[in-house]
């Protein structure tokens, strides 16, 4: 088995965990051998040694009949180790089974069994195992059932949950549509899903069923007090601790100790099944100490071109004209978030051309493997430009880039991105954080995660209009109703009282418009803005768009897989494949004569296109994931004009096609 | 021959917090699908062609009305009906038990369905895909989504199904990888001569694969036809409205198709179809919607060519004159 | 709002019926005569039949369940065996010091969770988490009642800051209250505030990778105002988990009464539990489940007030 070697090697990865473990086989074989490793026996009295504190002869003193307190930790090990597993197997036995069938059959049987799990929620645990103890009496196998009845009703209620939500995967359909029978797909499909979360609620449960068997004992409810057990004694230090503060110790930090063991392996079987959950949050981590990092470069005094000095790496971008210079590098003389409004743009530093230009951009994993490498886009002022990819060809890194927005562990390791002549490359986060939002907006692919599902419409929007302008509530709201009302949403007053999920996903795509508006932006990316929605909708969202570029004068990115939405709204195109451009053109020339043979592959896949024929034109293979690149052509290896030359060296983007064989190609219809 | 036959399929679902709510999913739903044909089914999200293709697949239990298999009433039929009618599903990672090796995907139906030499024939069905032996014994994450979706298709044709039920099979893929996967399909149909009802939303796909459209609102079906008529003659004002949102194929086209998208626009925008009483869903969407459209249910009207509309602009009363407008 | 209450309410009510005849069956689970096993098993056969007339356990079952039914919605809950007290009286007497511990445990628990959670969240991996996740983890493997002990110790017996032993009813002097509520609720509290803070440190470290805060950030809000969003949205899923918890600190705070000798429902509890006096068991039962349901109920409500989806319309 695959799965449970690999989740072996990532649960060799975490000392932690590996270390809880050890202590608790240590453990183990110490509950198993207590009598041959405790110097005394555990109830061998000594009443010339009463309460005494840790010595040479009683590693961890004496209680108050002279019993060595290391001898009796020892043998309550045996104690905690029996319950808790006792108790855990007969809570899963009762628990587990249960729940597959309530999550698995559901309707009634599950309401019903649901309904009693609920009130079993209303019985406290301990009071449980008051109950159980008061009927039945105190021994072993009445303190396992006590405990185990504790914790059957979460195990039934975890169990029954993750079942609920693997009953409505696909690949439990599918073997339903198999013919499979109902146990084979409960017990051969399903159960292998659940032993992740099992493991880990088993091992926390084990430390819980510790915790319980000994304020049980410690209030006298466990077992009889001839049999050491931690809380036993903990119960018998309450009394005598005032003479004698040291009792209480020995066993509570066996407890602990142990309990803490049991939740570290639960935590880490937590991590092994999640994955990289580890991962990203060491690798937020580091992003966080290499941002300051490269910020300190920029506050360099302003003799050399910021971008220069931030991006050591990669060919120097063209000088900007010498009026750039001084807007660029302000916040560098500047540190402190005093930074010169960028809302009123000054013609004079913008570059010729560009609104929004990336230069050589790269974008990589902190572990350096590039996901986006050297991506130059130029957008133009007022046009519609598009960015199309399949995906894992970079378009929505560079994006992210180019909003400074870049997921943790991951950053833009070379290039220069300047908005309206400022640089964005190599500025803190705090600096970042200034310049946001003044002439950049962004609208994501699906609206409901783009906007804060507890708070109102209205709400969101104030608080972005009112970052910008300094209007008051009243006003600001009086200008989100009006640009609900551009958006084309109707009766805007009362909408703005309304929460996201009580927009259609065409509507709240128009709310998320208006939230990018109101920053009254010259640029707005659109990241697989209409992917989501319905073909009716998308065209609308679309016409939309185009409209408020016409009627705003705004300058629009659109960031799409699809070629009928290129085909319907771009003025150009940036194709893009496995990281890099690999050609630039206007959407006609595109369509027509494609230059690059990966951009004709895909124009000619493209089952819209073509109406009926009988096979489609096909890619063979699939684009390479980062990190498996190849060396020379990204695309050689699926291409048909590919000839030797293709892989020996990189490609350069040469006229606006990344193909050696650019100018001898004739592709398209 | 009629291979699966449809007649008043209704399916309803209940939500809601406090008060249960049912809302019709599916409402009175007829078609047929003939030996070897694919049938594409398209509408918008929530217009209740994944419903239907689910009860198809036995995946939930309808309301009312029949759906008939080869002449038989389904609910009568056991684990045949299991071995004759199959699946594609959207999303292939979802659809492979992460927990399972491809190989054992394809084999455990094949066990259970009692067919001799399991190994080899799941063996063959890999190679039908175009995958090797070697992939059976991979984990789904260790595939691309292409193999993945690969591996449910040897999953679907293992079992010699005589109809597929398609449901999104290839929304989910990557361009380049999706002309792959729609080629295999229309190779594996021209060898094995299955039946396919290829549910998607994607209309440019239906109409590469389908002999026959049907197009579902709201929960019911408002038009069924040839998909060259259907495509070149749209009837209903909804199937018209959606043909004009389709995206423009090459820039040319893009002012063209901005015009007739105008003609389309919704009357009232936003305003919600509403479920389970008489009239058409469309009504207010509609540009020629009339009086009758809230008050009636519309009958299907043969409009001839094979071609089926549910629409009272075809009515009898109307016919005479509408019939040069529409 | 109100309709919110009052849909929660009906859910509560059926609740408590089902957990008091869950308790009204307790005393058939006994295993022979529950009056023997309250004597003993060298009681003579005439004090077990008084003793079973007594209990009502030589009537049929249905009619007893009538009377528990009808006498608990009047608040009579019998008799106690041992006191030949009414258990209504005796619980009640015993009810402010369990309310005020559990109040008390409870607000160390919210304010010490969430306000480590959210430290921690707000810069997952980063070194103030690494501190605040490891005490997190030592926090749910210490048992409240020995960590109890030790502040005692520590506090009260070696340095002598608050008293050792000190529940001061409300009424007398709130102020003694108070100071006496110290150490016991931070005993109480730290198994939950752990448990809250490790739910609170995951929501947000979630909340704060979502579309929304890019969407924010990407409009230029302020950090401190998208943390704000990132807050509420990371409520939810700890507000829906702290029903849960509370239940198991309503538990735990039987125990730690105990070591602070609060003379409250659990001492009554455990005496009665070793003194085998079932009618007082089954009224304390019932009187922690019917707390337990009341907080669940406060917690939905405002769950619901804070999750606009699961408001009814």
């Amino acid at each position: 088995m695959t799965t449970s070697r690999r989740l072996l090697s990532r649960l060799r990865g975490q000392p932690v965990t590996l270390a809880a473990l050890a202590f608790l086989a240590l453990l183990a074989v110490v509950a198993v051998a207590a009598p041959l490793l405790a110097p005394y026996e555990q109830d061998r009295t000594d009443f010339d040694a009463l309460l005494q504190g840790p010595s040479g002869e009683h590693w961890l003193g004496t209680d108050d009949l002279g019993r060595d307190t290391f001898s009796r930790i020892l043998h309550g090990a045996r104690v905690a180790l029996l319950v808790a597993v006792g108790s855990v197997t007969v809570s899963m036995l009762i628990g587990v089974p249960l729940g597959l069938l309530l999550g698995y059959r559901g309707g009634w049987s599950d309401r019903i069994g649901s309904r009693f799990l609920d009130i079993a929620d209303a019985l406290p645990g301990m009071l449980l195992g008051f109950a159980v103890i008061a009927i039945l009496g105190r021994g072993l196998g009445n303190l396992m059932l006590a405990i185990g009845l504790i914790f059957c009703g979460s195990f039934a209620r975890m169990t029954r949950a993750v079942t609920l939500a693997e009953r409505e995967k696909l690949y439990v359909d599918a073997a339903r549509v198999g013919g499979l029978r109902t146990s084979a797909i409960l017990f051969r499909q399903v159960l292998p899903n659940l032993a992740g979360p099992l493991a880990v609620q088993a091992a926390i449960f084990l430390g819980s069923a510790i915790m319980v068997e000994s304020a049980l004992s410690f209030l006298g409810l466990g077992l009889d007090t001839s049999q050491a057990s931690w809380g036993g004694m903990l119960g018998a230090a309450s009394e005598d601790q005032a003479t004698q503060p040291f009792l209480p110790f020995p066993p509570g930090v066996a407890i602990v100790l142990t309990v803490l063991a049991f939740n570290l392996v639960g935590d880490g079987i937590s991590a092994a099944f999640a994955g990289g959950a580890v991962r990203p949050a060491r690798g937020r981590a580091r992003r966080r100490r290499t941002r300051p990092a490269v910020a300190p470069l920029t506050t360099a005094p302003p003799t050399t071109a910021p971008q220069a000095a931030a991006f050591p790496a990669g060919p120097p971008p063209p000088a900007p004209p010498a009026a750039a210079f001084p807007a660029a590098s302000l916040p560098a003389a500047i540190p402190s978030p005093a930074i010169p409004s960028p809302a009123i743009p000054s013609p004079a530093i913008l570059e010729p051309g560009g609104v929004l230009e990336l230069r050589d951009v790269t974008v990589a994993l902190d572990s350096g493997v590039p996901l986006v490498r050297d991506v130059s886009i130029s957008l133009r002022r007022g046009e519609v430009l598009g960015l199309l990819g399949e995906s894992g060809s970079g378009k929505s890194m560079t994006a992210r880039a180019a909003l400074g927005l870049l997921p943790p562990g991951i950053s833009l390791a070379a290039g220069s991105i300047r908005f309206e002549g400022r640089e964005l490359a190599g500025l803190s986060e705090k600096e970042l954080r200034g310049i946001r939002g003044n002439g950049i907006a962004v609208v994501f692919q699906d609206p409901l995660a783009a906007l804060s599902p507890v708070h109102t419409v209205g709400k969101q929007m104030c608080d972005v209009i009112r970052t910008h302008f300094r209007v008051s509530a009243a006003q600001a709201r009086t200008k989100a109703a009006s640009l609900l009302e551009r958006v084309g949403v109707e009766d805007p007053e009362r909408r703005l009282g309304d929460h996201p999920h009580q927009f259609s996903g065409g509507m709240a795509q128009r709310v998320a418009i208006a939230m990018a508006l109101a920053t009254e932006p010259r640029v707005l990316i659109a990241d697989e803005a209409t992917s989501a929605l319905d073909v009716t909708t998308q065209s609308q969202v679309l016409d939309l768009l185009l409209d408020l570029r016409d009627s705003l004068d705004m300058t629009i990115l659109i960031i799409t897989h699809d070629l009928g939405v290129v085909a319907e709204s771009c003025d150009r195109v940036v194709v893009m494949y496995a990281g890099e451009v690999v050609e630039v053109a206007g959407t006609s020339v595109l369509f027509d004569r494609p230059r690059h043979p990966y951009t004709a592959a895909l124009l000619a896949a493209n089952p819209s296109a073509d109406g009926k024929a009988d096979r489609l034109p096909t890619i063979p293979g699939r684009v390479p994931p980062a990190g498996e690149w190849p060396s020379g052509c990204h695309f050689a290896n699926r291409c048909s004009f590919a000839v030797p030359q293709c892989s020996t060296g990189a490609v350069p983007l040469d006229e606006d096609v990344r193909c050696v064989r650019a100018t001898e190609l004739v592709l398209g219809r | 021959m009629t291979l699966l036959e449809i007649s008043d399929l209704s399916i309803s679902y209940s939500s809601g917090f406090i008060k249960r709510r049912r809302f019709d999913a599916v409402d009175a739903v007829s078609f047929d699908v003939a030996a070897g044909e694919t049938l594409g089914l398209v509408g918008e999200s929530g217009s209740g062609k994944s419903t239907t293709g689910r009860a198809i697949l036995k995946l939930l239990t309808p309301d009312a009305g029949t759906i008939r298999f080869d002449g038989r009433d389904i609910t009568t039929m056991g684990l045949e009906y299991r071995r004759a009618v199959q699946a594609i599903f959207q999303d292939p990672a979802a659809s492979l038990n992460p927990r399972q090796v491809a190989g054992d995907a394809v084999l455990a139906p094949l066990r259970r369905h009692g067919l001799d030499r399991p190994r080899e024939r799941a063996a063959e069905a890999f190679e039908q895909v175009g995958l090797s032996a070697g992939h059976m014994s991979r984990y789904p994450a260790e595939l691309s989504g292409g193999q993945q979706q690969r591996v449910a298709i040897a999953r679907a044709l293992a079992l010699g199904p005589r109809l597929v039920v398609c449901d999104e099979a290839v929304s989910a893929l990557d361009l380049s990888t999706q002309s792959q996967i729609i080629n295999l399909l229309a190779d594996l149909r021209a060898s094995t001569g299955v039946s396919f009802l290829f549910i998607a939303h994607d209309l440019g796909i239906v109409r590469h694969l389908s002999d026959r459209i049907a197009v579902m609102l709201a929960g019911r079906l408002i038009e069924i036809g040839p998909a060259e008529a259907l495509f070149e003659h749209p009837r209903h004002p909804y199937t018209r409205s959606l043909l004009a949102a389709t995206p423009a194929a090459h820039p040319s086209e893009r002012e063209e198709h901005r015009v007739r998208r105008a003609a389309y626009r919704p009357l009232h925008r936003g305003a919600p179809i509403r479920r389970g009483e008489a009239g058409c869903p469309f009504r207010a969407r509609c540009g020629r919607v009339m009086e009758v459209c809230s008050t009636e249910t519309p009958p299907v009207h043969d409009v001839g060519d094979g071609q089926h509309v549910a629409c009272h602009l075809y009515s009898e009363a109307f016919s005479s004159l509408n019939r040069r407008r529409i | 709002m109100s309709r919110l209450i009052a849909y929660r309410l009906a859910l509560a009510l059926p609740q408590l019926a089902a957990v008091s005849l869950v308790v009204f069956l307790l005393t058939y689970l006994i295993p022979g005569s529950p009056a023997a096993a309250i004597l003993g098993e060298r009681a003579d056969p005439e004090s077990i039949a008084r003793l079973e007339a007594q209990l009502g356990l030589d009537r049929n079952p249905l009619v007893r369940l009538g009377e528990w039914f009808s006498g608990a919605a009047a608040g009579d809950l019998g008799t106690s065996i041992s006191s030949a007290l009414p258990v209504t009286d005796l619980l009640l007497t015993r009810l402010p010091a369990t309310l005020s511990l559990a109040f008390g445990g409870m607000v160390v628990a919210t304010a010490a969770g969430i306000g480590l959670g959210v430290l921690a969240g707000v810069r997952p991996g980063g070194p103030r988490d690494r501190i605040i996740t490891a005490g997190t983890s030592v926090g749910l493997s210490v048992p409240e009642f020995w960590f109890g002990l030790i502040l005692t110790l520590l506090f009260a017996v070696e340095l002598r800051w608050v008293p050792v032993v000190g529940y001061v009813p409300l009424t007398t002097d709130p102020a003694a209250w108070a100071r006496g509520l110290i150490l016991p609720s931070i005993a109480l509290g730290i198994g939950a505030a752990a448990l809250i803070a490790r739910q609170t440190r995951g929501a947000m470290a979630e909340a704060l990778t979502s579309r929304y805060v890019d969407t924010l950030t990407a409009a230029g809000v302020p950090r401190r105002k998208i943390i704000g969003y990132a807050f509420k949205n990371a409520m939810v899923p700890v507000l829906a988990t702290m029903g849960i918890t509370f239940r198991i600190l309503f538990a735990t705070s039987l125990v730690v009464e105990v070591v602070f000798a609060f003379p409250g429902v659990g001492n009554l509890l455990l005496t009665s539990v070793i003194g085998k006096d079932f009618p007082v068991v089954q009224g304390g039962v019932l009187i922690v489940a019917a707390l337990v349901i009341a907080v669940n109920l406060l917690i939905d409500v405002g769950y619901g007030l804070l999750n606009p989806r699961v408001r009814p319309q």
